[in-house]
């Protein structure tokens, strides 16, 4: 019996008497973070976390309350001449009544299931909403990061396919950088995050420089990413 | 990809003389190179940064076994399957076999760098089954049906002229001026390849082995989109891409668009953890990992190791003054600049990329741009000499003999006397002294050694070797 190719390709590897870079160095007790940020404070994260979106080209609203982030996000979906958009449950979305304030302006409201029976018409009339409208695990303040993963009523779809996304977090979701995240996760031993099939950083809005690496936005993701931060 | 590295020299001729190609390639490179200075350089801590890259690929080569076991292990509790291509025809039997599985007949690709390796397209097409490159581009290069001639950039080689006479004659596209207006066309064309795919295609960035996670980076979210909507995923991700831990991928994942593009992040890092799971609206319903050797575990044990370590980021082809003058279709195959002309001859054998290891000034620009510190002129350096024992069978045997002369004292000695002997014959059948040897231009040596005595003296050998001098005035003499 011939081996098999995992076989074969494991036992080249080991068949050498000594492996490469035995003198590699241990891993590190305390990695140096790739950016800086000195001042850890909320505010400082928030006023970090815009100028960095603004950078990218997303735009950010940093709202009070509720009622102040309702407002915005119809003021935004008015904006886009929304009529339809794909949304996250909004039991992930951090505001509360705007479902109910979106539908009262006579906005259609789909929450697009690729598993579902009549994949090819939802996903059909997914492509025509104007807007994704999503809340997000978290966000890194130094690369203007949003951080999504997968859930129940968390898809990726509603984060990519329409020309705009609107993501709506809480201040005291916006950590400083990726580390952070990362952390977050060590510190239940990536127990949590082994729950989610997918996980995506999202830095702005979709981007090319293709063509004579002139900047494009919105080539096949969103094209403008507007993030609604509350306070 | 056919391999045509071997004519390196006519096609670097030849994009010489291009004047478009001459222009592309002075924007590309330039304008890629200053914005990773720009973005590595603001960082004071950056040569740590870099160590601690290198470190992190260091030590994941090292373990590289139990990783792609670890790996396997927790894609496969993740609901995922794991396959092993030792191979470019083992993987792309492996992908045939899935989509005849599943019946799968039209797929969406995002960029991926080891499915051109493999020639997939090809492997497809046979089978009946249509892919579609989404990366713009990647879509760009198969619809001109020629190849990538950059690592993140594929078609930094052409002008928006070119893409927009492509567009009109393959696409029936309307004349647009501007690119933006292009790149809405695009948008609306490729729209609907996503909707009706049966499957998506990536290659993978990273492989974080302690939770089985694929990532793919993208700019475009065409990515994104071919990995959420189509029923199925299938992932082609070299070995060597592994990495053990979220800690180092945190490191790395920075390093890889600062270098690449000067961008902080890449727009999209999108990361797979098996398939969609019970309850989650979108995503794939199967999901395959191809793990692709296809030559690099021959590589593993060598002193050409440090190859492997390589995150794909192109920045060395930037920063490369052959690679902003020839471009990367001159090295003829799917890796170009610096890094290609050590990855070609290893991957596809020396003998055929002979010119690759010499496409280099040896000036360090690549070692010094490169995140994790890879030590490209020396392997280049390293390759010249392998080719030379491949190509040349005098200096071959003549090496032999050296080695052999040199490591054997009594045949050392005995070759020293003879020359001393020969030497002094010589000279004085020269006419000259034996003693102070031929005056300049007197003694003229047999080619190929006459060039050397044309404009040298050629001093007699000494008549008493060192050893002889030693062993009369040093060596000890404990025996009276």
């Amino acid at each position: 019996m011939t081996p098999s190719a995992r076989d074969t390709i494991l036992n080249k590897l080991r068949a050498s008497a000594q492996r490469p870079f035995p003198d590699a160095p241990p891993r590190p007790k305390h990695y140096h973070p790739v950016t800086i940020q000195e001042d850890e404070s909320a505010e400082a994260l928030l006023e970090r976390f815009t100028t960095e979106l603004k950078n990218l080209k997303a735009e950010p609203f940093v709202v009070d309350d509720d009622a102040a982030a309702r407002v915005q996000v119809l003021a935004l979906l008015e904006e886009h001449e929304a009529r339809r958009i794909i949304a996250w449950d909004f039991a992930h979305i951090p505001v509360t009544g705007l479902e109910a304030a979106i539908r009262a302006a006579g906005i259609e409201i789909l929450y697009p299931d690729a598993h579902d029976d009549y994949r090819a018409e939802m996903l059909a009339a997914a492509e025509g909403a104007q807007v994704g409208l999503t809340g997000a695990d978290a966000a890194a303040a130094t690369t203007g990061t949003l951080i999504f993963t997968t859930g129940a009523g968390k898809g990726r779809i509603p984060t990519v396919l329409a020309p705009v996304h609107i993501a709506i977090i809480t201040q005291d979701q916006i950590l400083t950088r990726i580390e952070s995240w990362v952390a977050r996760l060590r510190a239940d031993a990536l127990g949590e995050f082994r729950s989610h099939a997918n996980f995506c950083f999202v830095s702005g809005p979709s981007r090319t420089g293709d063509i004579e690496m002139e900047l494009i936005l919105g080539v096949h993701g969103p094209g403008r990413v507007q993030v609604v931060v509350k306070r | 990809m056919d391999l045509t590295a071997n004519h390196f020299n006519e096609a670097a001729v030849i994009a010489l003389d291009d004047i478009h190609l001459q222009i592309a390639l002075d924007r590309g490179t330039g304008t890629a190179d200053g914005r990773r200075r720009g973005v590595m350089g603001e960082l004071p801590h950056a040569p740590a940064l870099r160590q601690q890259g290198r470190a992190a690929r260091l030590r994941a080569l090292h373990d590289l076994p139990e990783l792609l076991e670890q790996m396997e292990r927790n894609v496969i509790a993740a609901g995922g399957h794991v396959l092993w291509a030792t191979d470019a025809a083992e993987a792309n039997r492996h992908i045939v076999e899935i989509c005849q599985k599943h019946n799968l007949k039209r797929g969406v690709k995002s960029k991926s760098m080891a499915t051109e390796e493999i020639n997939l397209h090809e492997a497809l097409h046979k089978a009946g089954i249509e892919m579609i490159e989404t990366d713009l581009g990647e879509y760009i290069v198969q619809i001109d049906e020629s190849a990538p001639s950059h690592i993140v950039m594929p078609v930094m080689h052409m002008t928006k002229e070119q893409i927009r006479t492509l567009f009109m004659e393959k696409l029936a596209m309307p004349y647009i001026e501007e690119a933006s207006g292009m790149t809405a066309f695009i948008r609306e064309h490729l729209r609907q390849e996503y909707l009706n795919a049966d499957f998506g295609m990536s290659g993978g960035n990273f492989m974080i082995a302690e939770t089985g996670t694929v990532v793919i980076v993208t700019n475009e979210g065409n990515g994104r989109l071919s990995t959420s909507i189509p029923p199925v995923h299938i992932a082609v991700v070299g070995i060597e891409k592994i990495i053990p831990t979220w800690e180092d991928f945190a490191t790395l994942i920075q390093l890889l668009p600062r270098s690449g593009t000067g961008q902080r992040m890449t727009v999209y890092v999108n990361g797979f953890t098996g398939p969609a799971r019970l309850g989650e609206p979108d995503g794939p319903e199967a999901f395959y990992l191809v793990l692709l050797d296809n030559g690099r575990s021959n590589i593993y044990a060598t002193e050409y190791a440090e190859s492997l370590a390589c995150i794909r980021c192109g920045a060395c082809l930037n920063a490369c003054p052959v690679y902003q003058n020839v471009g990367g279709h001159s090295y003829g195959w799917v890796y170009p600049g610096p890094i290609g002309a050590i990855v070609t001859p290893l991957l596809k054998g020396i003998e055929n990329a002979a010119p690759l290891p010499f496409a280099s000034s040896l000036c360090g620009a690549c070692k010094t741009a490169c995140p994790v510190d890879i030590d490209i002129p020396t392997m280049l350096l390293k390759l010249r000499r392998d080719l030379q024992a491949v190509q040349d069978p005098i200096w071959q045997v003549s090496m032999a003999a050296y080695s052999f002369g040199f490591s054997h004292p009594l045949l050392y000695e005995a070759g020293g006397k003879a020359a001393s002997i020969a030497s002094r014959v010589a000279t004085a059948a020269m006419g000259g002294d034996p003693n102070e040897g031929v005056p300049t231009g007197d003694l003229k040596l047999p080619y190929p050694l006459s060039g050397w005595t044309q404009n040298r003296d050629f001093p007699p050998f000494a008549e008493s070797s060192f050893h002889d001098w030693w062993r009369q005035n040093r060596a000890p003499k404990d025996k009276s």
